[in-house]
């Protein structure tokens, strides 16, 4: 950090200041209120972004434990000005202390709730959700035209492009995106580094193709958005 | 997850023709995987959408430079001479792509 300060780095330096606002953000619970949101996507995953993180969950317990101590001042407070205050007020004002008491809690329970989120907060944008991904897989689309012009251009039998991994001749491709999309036993994760959409793969257990080096592979591997289009199919090992 | 590098000038004049390098498949899971485990900034490759095309600036080539020479240096990561190859050839390109102020093409699967 030094560094990046000493030579200027402000890139650096803005990613680790946006890893401290998304984890205060987060923590304090304002997604729930404002919507889920960072200050700069490409910041996401960077190592300064993940240091400011972890900066910015200490903050978020302090600020925590300024609540706690906050709260506590707060029932005090009212507590002894409703209690010196009853020989004026005819005791109309030990009347509040309910209310008093109940804003503490309202306060510590938030402070609480930024602690539990300060110790599990990680940083990724969004849960993974694999049932809506699966739905999300049972209900893929592929036009013909992608996939003859994508798929089959980059990954077909008889692709010449450099560098790519390739179907074996008799493999039905399109029969394979569907079987890896719908069976139950292929794997599902997120898209790589947060992006939106999900990655299926099925290993059926013998070659159904090569990878970039020629050597054989087993398994299809099927990313789809969101919305359940098809990006791109492959084979893998 | 393999991706295809090509030197250009931008995303609509690329030299498909010229010099051509494969960020391995193995590699780049890897990496991605592991990400926490890393001790250097590897946000330059992670940034890279390996499922569609990405063209990159010169300034942001020398970032992957950077990565792609951590990777290969790694004492915690260990490759077959297949993947390190093609990494090795992958660095001879970036250099290059530096050295002619160009822009590198990074074609996705």
């Amino acid at each position: 950090m030094t560094e990046a300060i000493a030579t200027n780095n402000w890139e650096i330096i803005k990613q680790l200041g946006v890893g401290i606002a998304d984890s205060i953000y987060q923590n304090f619970g304002l997604e729930a209120i404002m919507g889920e949101r960072t200050l700069d996507l490409e910041a996401v995953g960077t190592v300064p972004y993940n240091v400011g993180n972890l900066a910015g969950n200490l903050a978020s317990l302090v600020g925590a434990g300024a609540e706690f101590i906050g709260g506590g001042m707060w029932a005090l407070g009212s507590g002894f000005a409703s209690a010196i205050t009853a020989p004026i007020s005819g005791g109309a004002s030990l009347a509040l202390e309910p209310a008093a008491v109940a804003v503490t809690a309202g306060i510590w329970t938030h402070a609480g709730s930024v602690v539990v989120n300060a110790f599990t907060n990680r940083p990724s944008r969004k849960p993974f959700n694999e049932q809506e991904a699966r739905e999300a897989g049972k209900k893929y689309k592929m036009s013909d035209e992608y996939f003859e012009k994508h798929i089959v251009k980059n990954h077909g039998s008889k692709s010449t492009k450099t560098g790519k991994s390739k179907f074996s001749e008799g493999f039905d491709i399109k029969k394979g995106i569907k079987e890896t999309l719908i069976d139950q036993k292929s794997t599902v994760t997120k898209n790589t580094n947060n992006r939106p959409g999900y990655i299926f793969t099925k290993d059926y257990g013998y070659p159904i193709g090569v990878n970039e080096f020629g050597q054989s592979v087993t398994k299809l591997k099927v990313v789809i958005g969101e919305n359940g289009v098809v990006i791109t199919a492959f084979p893998i090992y | 997850m393999s991706m295809g590098l090509y030197l250009g000038r931008s995303k609509e004049k690329v030299d498909y023709d010229g010099d051509f390098a494969s960020f391995p498949q193995d590699i780049n899971e890897y990496v991605f995987d592991n990400q926490h485990l890393l001790p250097f900034d590897v946000s330059p490759l992670l940034q890279i959408d390996p499922f569609s095309d990405t063209f990159l600036t010169t300034e942001q080539v020398k970032k992957l430079k950077v990565t792609t020479e951590h990777i290969l240096h790694s004492p915690v990561l260990r490759f077959d001479e297949l993947n390190y190859n093609s990494l090795k050839k992958v660095l001879i390109l970036l250099n290059k792509a530096i050295e002619k102020g160009l822009g590198v093409l990074v074609e996705g699967d």
